[in-house]
Formats: structure tokens, C-alpha cells, sequence
């Protein structure tokens, strides 16, 4: 499989009145055609700004890109003017958002929204551009299609609007769609049948999916490659069935641990002690280190950097991954 | 609908929307309504008192004062609206490219608006229309231009607040342009306080066109306006009040009126304000 997009050394920062909050530091990413890649990490760890660097729609100011590269089928998208990337948007590379019931307008009704970029990137007029949104919503499994393509968006139900973003988003049949935690604000049967229709159409248009998301369990179902990331860097990666099992990373460990499983009810839910450290002031040395049960004097002077700890799989600490080989 | 319930629950709002109502319907009708023509001399009747015949009198040429505040309804339904329109047209263009854009071109924008406000408006109209002719559409267009600056301010704070919706950066990420995004996505979100505001305006360039008519700069007679035929009262208001009386009461009545809708529909729009 080649590549797709390929994220070299991306430096996102955010000038705030404290200093400069680096959000996202020296990433290094790459997914390929027709993968599904899930990122995972906590709040605040750098997924979000990581999308919407992709996407360049940084709010600048406060936010800039400062450094890397990002390429999307061997062109450097940070090169291109705001002309040639709108071009991009929603065309080549979609964005599904996190909040379905403020990502609409509420004044338009839905299946105008759909048919946008269709009429944008493909040149349709209004009519064709309607009929084409009334197949996308029939595409995403909403029943009465052309009756809702007529509602407003405060006239459907969390799913649908999500399944109404999921439609906009696919209507140009896009090659990378990015998902910001598409899941989070629904509930979770609805979560179940909102990614199911994900994954269904993705085999059907082809596309590769950036899957940000901070439930492993939507990772282990839906993506082949796992990210994880800390504090605006990768701490691990690889093949998803690897990483959850045999987590080489102590942060991922954590996270691992943190999650309930179905039947075992007793005992107390683990956690990470802690907070992800403040953007503004990160500690020089491993930035997991403050938190780590794993952690040595040594982690406070060495920058850990991505070690091959098998195949395909690769992770930033440099005590565990002493253990491993 | 709910809107409309909600208006019609307030009095004060009902009675400035009949006033409003009412002067639309005069200005529109004046034609059929005004019993004489209103340049119509008439040297055997010269300021007489309201009476059957002539039910608000008869100014110093012996015409028909009622006639020729009907008229006068057209001009100050004329003013108002153009005036207000274009400085609504203006305010909103400026004020949503400021608010949406930021930076420099909103820091541009704003100051521009200080520099407007800083201005004593009424004396740049003076000077604007001594330069000018004092035709009703100069009077208009220099009462836009001046008064844009409150409906920019307002548009700027909407998009300031819009930019940030998620509804917003979705277009963006689908790749809509700029301007697209402005005036579809942006604009219908923003358009209940300029509403708001442009009923607002309309009394304000009501009563601008009035004191411009008042000081002889305005509508020139014979054209009847409201605010010249009190200047044409000022001069025998000791034996004739009905002359000053009436167009300032139709001035008064009829700013209060727009002033009243305006409000009313603030507090229906802007739901911070309801269940006061």
C-alpha cells in the first residue's frame, strides 16, 4: 500500500498570554490508502490540533504551524495557497466533527448542507446537487431520505445529524476522511450503528480514515493501526491488535488498564495519577515521567525517541523498550 | 409564530407596530387619501383654522395642511427606509468582514468607525448637502453614510461569536469560500439585531431629514415635509398653532412609534431579555 499523508516533524503552537503552548511537537505520522488509523490519547494531548493541521484550519491567531511538513500524496499541503487548499477541503480530504448538534446550520436545511460541496467541488447546480445530498443521506442510512433532506437540523436527532455530517462529509468521496471523535456525543447504541456505517462505507469509497477517538474500544473494532499520543507527540504505534495487547509504552499501559471491562465489576477502576503537564512549560526529558510508575533519573535528561520494539511497532520510552529487546 | 406571540404580548411594542402601520398605509394611499392637492394655492383662504372643510387648516398660501402632511408621510417613509437601508447595507458589509476576518483588516475596520463616530455627524451633513444639492436622494445617501457605524459594531460582535461555531469551521473544512461563508452561513445567523437596528435607524434618519428640512437644507418646498412645514408654522405660530402643532406632533408620534417597534422586537429577538 502507498502512502497517503505523511506528517513530518509538525509543530503546531498557540501564542498565549503565558507563552507559547506547543500543542503538537516534532509529530511524525504517516497513513496509508485505505488504512484506518485510530489516534488515542487524553484531552488535551495534541489529536484535535494534529486534524485540524491536516486540515489547516488552525485559528491564526492565537495558532500557527511553525514547523514540518505535511504531505498528501507527495504534495506538501502547508505549501499550498488558501486557493489551491480549499480545493482540498472537503474534496480530497473531509473532517466529520465532534459535536453533531452545533456542526450544522441551524438555519438550512440539511440536504442544502449535504449538496454544499458538491456544488462546490463538483460544479452542480442547485437541483443536481439536491438529488445527489438525497442519495448521500439514503447512502448513510436515513430513512424517508428526501423527506429529511427538507428538515432543519433542529428536527433530527443527534444520530441523524451525525449521520447528516457523515454525508456531507463523503459526498465528494474524499480519500482521507479525518473523524474528530465522532462518537463521543451520542449514545452508545447509537455509537455502535454510527460506526458500523462508517466502516461499511469506507470499504465502499476506498478511503483511508484518521479515526481520533480516546475509546480504545472504538480503536480495537474499526482501525488497523493504532496511535498514541502524549502530550503533543507520538509515544506509540503499530498494529492494533499488538499494541492493545502487549502495550510497550507505560502511558498506554495506563490507558489500557483504565478501561472497564464487561463483567468485572469489583474492585476500584484504575487510573493515571496525574494531569497532562502544562503546554506552556513542558519538562525537558520524557514528558510522561512526573506520572510513570516506570519512571528513572535517567528519563529526566534523555528525550526518548520511537524505538522498533517489533513488528511495525515502534515506542518512545527508554525503559521499557530496554525490556523488550 | 412564537415570535409573534411573544410581540404581541407587550403593549407598548403593539402600539408602535399599529403607528408604523398606519404611516405606511397613509404614505402608500396618499393619493386617494389627501383631500386637496398639496401644492394647490387657495389666495381666499389663507391661514385659516381647522374646520369641516379643511379639518387640520390652511397654512399661509391657503393650502391644505392635512394634504400636505399625507405627503409629508411619503417623505419621511422614503428617507427612513432608504437612509436606514443603505447604512444597514453598509454596516453589515463592514461590520461581518471585520468580524470575520480579525487582524489587521478588522483593526482597519473599527478605527474607521471611531474616526466616523468622532465625527459631530449633523455638521458634516451641513456641510455635505451646502456642497451638494439639497435633493431628497443627497439628503438620503449623506444620512447612510454617516450612520452605519452602530449596525457595524453589532454585525462584528455576531461573527466575532460566529467565526467560533462549529456550524462555521465545518464549512471551512468542506472548503466553501470565504465570502460563501460570510454571506450563507454567516449573515442569516446574524440578521435578528440588524433588524433590530435598522428599525432603529429608520427613526433616527426620520428625525435627521426633519431638522434638515427644519433649518431650509432639507426638502424644499413647495415639496412638502414634515419638517419644513414646521418652519414654514414658525413664523405665524402665535396666530396660527395648527401649523407647527401638527407636523410636530406627526414627528414626534411617528419616531416614537419605530422607536417602540424597535424595542419591542429587541426584547422578542434577543432571548437575554425575555421574561423580564
Amino acid at each position: 500500500m502507498s502512502t497517503l499523508l505523511q506528517i513530518d516533524g509538525l509543530r503546531t503552537v498557540f501564542d498565549t498570554s503565558e507563552g507559547e503552548a506547543v500543542a503538537v511537537d516534532g509529530l511524525e505520522l504517516s497513513i496509508a490508502q485505505g488504512e484506518t488509523v485510530g489516534i488515542v490519547g487524553e484531552s488535551g494531548c495534541g489529536k484535535s490540533v494534529t486534524a485540524l493541521s491536516v486540515m489547516r484550519l488552525i485559528q491564526s491567531p492565537p495558532g500557527r504551524i511553525a514547523a514540518g511538513r505535511i504531505l498528501f500524496e507527495g504534495r506538501d499541503l502547508l505549501a499550498l495557497n488558501e486557493k489551491q487548499m480549499r480545493s482540498v477541503r472537503g474534496n480530497e480530504i473531509a473532517m466529520v466533527f465532534q459535536e453533531p448538534m452545533t456542526s450544522l446550520n441551524p438555519v438550512f436545511p440539511v440536504g442544502a448542507q449535504v449538496g454544499e460541496a458538491l456544488r462546490i467541488h463538483r460544479g452542480l447546480g442547485r437541483a443536481e446537487a439536491e438529488r445527489e445530498a438525497v442519495r448521500m443521506l439514503k447512502l448513510v442510512e436515513i430513512p424517508e431520505a428526501a423527506a429529511r433532506a427538507r428538515d432543519y437540523p433542529h428536527q433530527l436527532s443527534g444520530g441523524m445529524r451525525q449521520r447528516v455530517m457523515i454525508a456531507m462529509a463523503l459526498s465528494c468521496e474524499p480519500k482521507l476522511l479525518i473523524a474528530d471523535e465522532p462518537t463521543t456525543a451520542l449514545d452508545v447504541t447509537i455509537q455502535a450503528q454510527v460506526l458500523d456505517l462508517l466502516g461499511a462505507l469506507k470499504e465502499r469509497i476506498g478511503m483511508a480514515v484518521m479515526l481520533i477517538t480516546h475509546d480504545l474500544g472504538v480503536v480495537a473494532e474499526q482501525a488497523e493501526r493504532v496511535i498514541v499520543m502524549y502530550a503533543g507527540r507520538v509515544v506509540e504505534e503499530g498494529p492494533v491488535d499488538r499494541v492493545l495487547a502487549s502495550p510497550v509504552h507505560p502511558y498506554t499501559r495506563g490507558l489500557l488498564a483504565s478501561q472497564p471491562a464487561l463483567g468485572q465489576e469489583h474492585g476500584e477502576l484504575k487510573t493515571i495519577p496525574g494531569m497532562v503537564p502544562r503546554l506552556t512549560e513542558l519538562p525537558a526529558g520524557c514528558r510522561f515521567r512526573d506520572r510513570c510508575d516506570r519512571a528513572e533519573p535517567r528519563c529526566s535528561s534523555t528525550d526518548p525517541a520511537l524505538t522498533d520494539c517489533g513488528p511495525a511497532h515502534r515506542a518512545a520510552c527508554i525503559v521499557t523498550t530496554e525490556e523488550e529487546s | 409564530m412564537k415570535t409573534l406571540r411573544t410581540a404581541f404580548h407587550n403593549r407598548l411594542t403593539v402600539a408602535g407596530g399599529v403607528v408604523v402601520a398606519i404611516l405606511i398605509v397613509v404614505a402608500v394611499a396618499a393619493p386617494m387619501l389627501a383631500p386637496y392637492d398639496y401644492a394647490e394655492l387657495d389666495a381666499a383662504r389663507v391661514l385659516e383654522a381647522p374646520s369641516p372643510a379643511h379639518i387640520l387648516g390652511t397654512d399661509g398660501l391657503g393650502r391644505d395642511v392635512l394634504s400636505r402632511m399625507i405627503y409629508g408621510a411619503r417623505v419621511s417613509l422614503l428617507v427612513g427606509f432608504v437612509s436606514a437601508g443603505l447604512a444597514s447595507v453598509i454596516g453589515v458589509a463592514l461590520g461581518a468582514v471585520a468580524g470575520y476576518f480579525g487582524g489587521r483588516v478588522d483593526t482597519l475596520i473599527m478605527r474607521l468607525v471611531d474616526v466616523m463616530l468622532c465625527f459631530p455627524t449633523f455638521f458634516l451633513i451641513l456641510a455635505v448637502i451646502a456642497y451638494l444639492d439639497s435633493s431628497i436622494w443627497n439628503i438620503m445617501v449623506v444620512i447612510g453614510v454617516t450612520s452605519w457605524m452602530g449596525v457595524c459594531r453589532l454585525v462584528r460582535a455576531e461573527f466575532l461569536a460566529l467565526k467560533k461555531r462549529d456550524f462555521m469551521v465545518a464549512a471551512e473544512g468542506l472548503g466553501v469560500r470565504p465570502l460563501w461563508i460570510i454571506l450563507r452561513h454567516g449573515l442569516p445567523n446574524a440578521m435578528a439585531p440588524v433588524f433590530v437596528a435598522f428599525i432603529l435607524g429608520v427613526a433616527g434618519a426620520i428625525l435627521t431629514e426633519s431638522s434638515l428640512s427644519f433649518l431650509g437644507i432639507g426638502v424644499q418646498p413647495p415639496d412638502p415635509s414634515w419638517g419644513n412645514m414646521l418652519t414654514e408654522g414658525k413664523a405665524t405660530i402665535e396666530v396660527a398653532w395648527w401649523l407647527s402643532v401638527f407636523p410636530g406632533c406627526a414627528i414626534l408620534l411617528t419616531v416614537l412609534g419605530y422607536n417602540l417597534l424597535g424595542e419591542g422586537l429587541r426584547d422578542v429577538l434577543d432571548p437575554r431579555l425575555r421574561n423580564r
